[in-house]
């Protein structure tokens, strides 16, 4: 098991842990992988993204963002929390390149952290601060790179400062869920926010990328796609 | 049979009336407030529709409770149920019924206010009538439970009913049933459960989900029904610590 494998969480009797990626785990020991998953809520439902706003290239549509995490990824969380890879606001080809936080992992341990400093790190890392972290820094990536695919106006002091604005954001927005092979750690922006980062009017223009699926129409996704399920009662 | 069918029928009788509402109206509280106007009560029989009819129609709403018994000694422990094709359940789902004397498969739910104001109401208890398949249920010893009619508290103070309360949307065809796990309290649920401080005869939820024959509503309200997330913890600091 490396670096840039999925983070494994296996089961030990009644508790979960986070598999050290360099160190070996009981093969028959139950275990989840790690996702993440973003939300953008709008007023009566959820707003969809084509994949020309976004250009990930994962899908033709997203409903909602949907990534895996890997220890990488974490790790950088943990090390960076407050690191923000963009001074201006727009993305440069390498920025476009490097969305994921493992892109970003070894400029980061290259210049900011010792190599000793990421073992300790990990050793007492709390997990949900961890992920916390990594729900900031993605979405104010997704932000960016669709505000640039879309010619959005883009205000970076919205995504970039939820935290100071609000240090229960992730508290009070996430929750997880179990599917048979991952624990999902999913996160959803309310309508005042997803308005202050793509204002009605801009998505009104551009129906397009944007898609607005009402609640009534997610409900019926909700057999089949546990995130809407769990999430519904929530907006 | 498969699994969501067998869940379906652990539910109410077919020829029941239980209590729905339009998914255009139950998704917002405004829409709720409204339809509700109509009504005199949340007793109103016109509230109540035939179970048969509801679980082909998407466009209808069922309030669910689905009632677990936690463990008085251990955390994420809950009393199982073993039904006669071996399938387990952490608890007993019912619809909602205006009758007093709930038919089998739902509960009568007692509200502070049953007039509106729907953010004011709050259900103080349910009178359960449990199905068959609950009541002819075994617990891990293997003593058959005879369950018959019981009166549970229920812990909550509610905001506005069942949309609020509601954890997810599920159904055997449909998402057409908003689930509302209660948590039963061990005072109510000593006299009904046979073994009920015994730990042996609750699971914890992590083994429940490894087991073959798991009952897909309790999967499904296990899988969501806590925040997993913060039990994670590194290995290594669990080594570090202890």
């Amino acid at each position: 098991m490396g670096k840039l494998d999925r983070i494994k969480i296996i089961q030990e009797s009644d508790v979960l842990e986070v598999c050290h990626p360099d160190y070996p785990t009981d093969p028959n020991l139950p275990s989840y992988y790690l996702d993440a998953v973003i939300f953008f809520c709008i007023d009566g439902g959820i707003l969809g993204f084509s994949d020309s706003a976004v250009r990930l290239g994962l899908s033709s549509f997203y409903p909602y963002f949907k990534f895996p995490i890997t220890y990488v990824d974490y790790l950088a969380a943990l090390i960076a929390p407050e690191y923000r890879p963009y001074v201006n606001d727009e993305l440069t080809e390498l920025e476009i390149e490097a969305f994921f936080l493992k892109d970003i992992y070894s400029s980061l341990v290259e210049n900011h952290f010792k190599a000793n400093s990421l073992e300790e790190a990990f050793t007492y890392s709390k997990f949900e601060e961890a992920i916390n972290n990594y729900f900031m820094y993605m979405i104010r990536n997704l932000y960016l790179r669709i505000c640039n695919s879309t010619g959005c106006s883009c205000n970076l002091s919205v995504p970039g400062n939820i935290k100071q604005h609000d240090p229960f954001f992730y508290w009070r927005n996430s929750y997880s869920y179990m599917t048979d092979e991952s624990i999902v750690c999913a996160i959803y922006i309310r309508p005042n926010m997803t308005y202050k980062l793509f204002p009605k009017k801009f998505i009104k223009r551009n129906i397009g990328k944007f898609a607005i699926i009402p609640k009534e129409e997610l409900l019926f996704f909700s057999n089949t796609d546990p995130g809407f399920s769990y999430l519904l009662p929530r907006i | 049979m498969n699994s969501s069918r067998r869940s379906l029928l652990h539910f109410s009788h077919w020829s029941a009336r239980v209590l729905a509402f339009p998914r255009s109206a139950f998704l917002g509280f405004h829409s709720l407030n409204k339809f509700l106007d109509k009504f005199q009560s949340l007793y109103d029989p016109r509230l109540y529709i035939q179970h048969s009819f509801l679980e082909e129609c998407p466009n209808m709403i069922q309030p669910v409770i689905f009632l677990m018994f936690p463990c008085p000694k251990y955390r994420l422990r809950f009393y199982t149920f073993i039904h006669d094709d071996g399938t387990k359940s952490l608890g007993i789902p019912f619809h909602l019924s205006f009758n007093s004397n709930p038919p089998p498969g739902t509960a009568y739910p007692f509200y502070t206010q049953p007039t509106f104001r729907l953010f004011e109401i709050e259900i103080t208890s349910i009178k359960v009538n449990p199905s068959k398949a609950y009541t002819e249920a075994r617990n891990l010893s293997g003593d058959k439970l005879f369950l018959k009619q019981e009166e549970f508290r229920l812990f909550f103070k509610l905001f506005y009913i069942y949309l609020r309360l509601c954890n997810f949307f599920w159904g055997p065809k449909f998402g057409n049933h908003a689930i509302c796990v209660f948590h039963a309290r061990a005072s109510d649920s000593e006299n009904c459960l046979p073994g009920y401080y015994e730990t042996s005869n609750h699971i914890h939820l992590l083994d429940y989900l490894r087991l073959p024959e798991k009952d897909e509503l309790s999967t499904f309200v296990v899988r969501g029904m806590i925040r997993w997330a913060n039990l994670i913890e590194s290995k290594l600091f669990r080594k570090a610590m202890f």
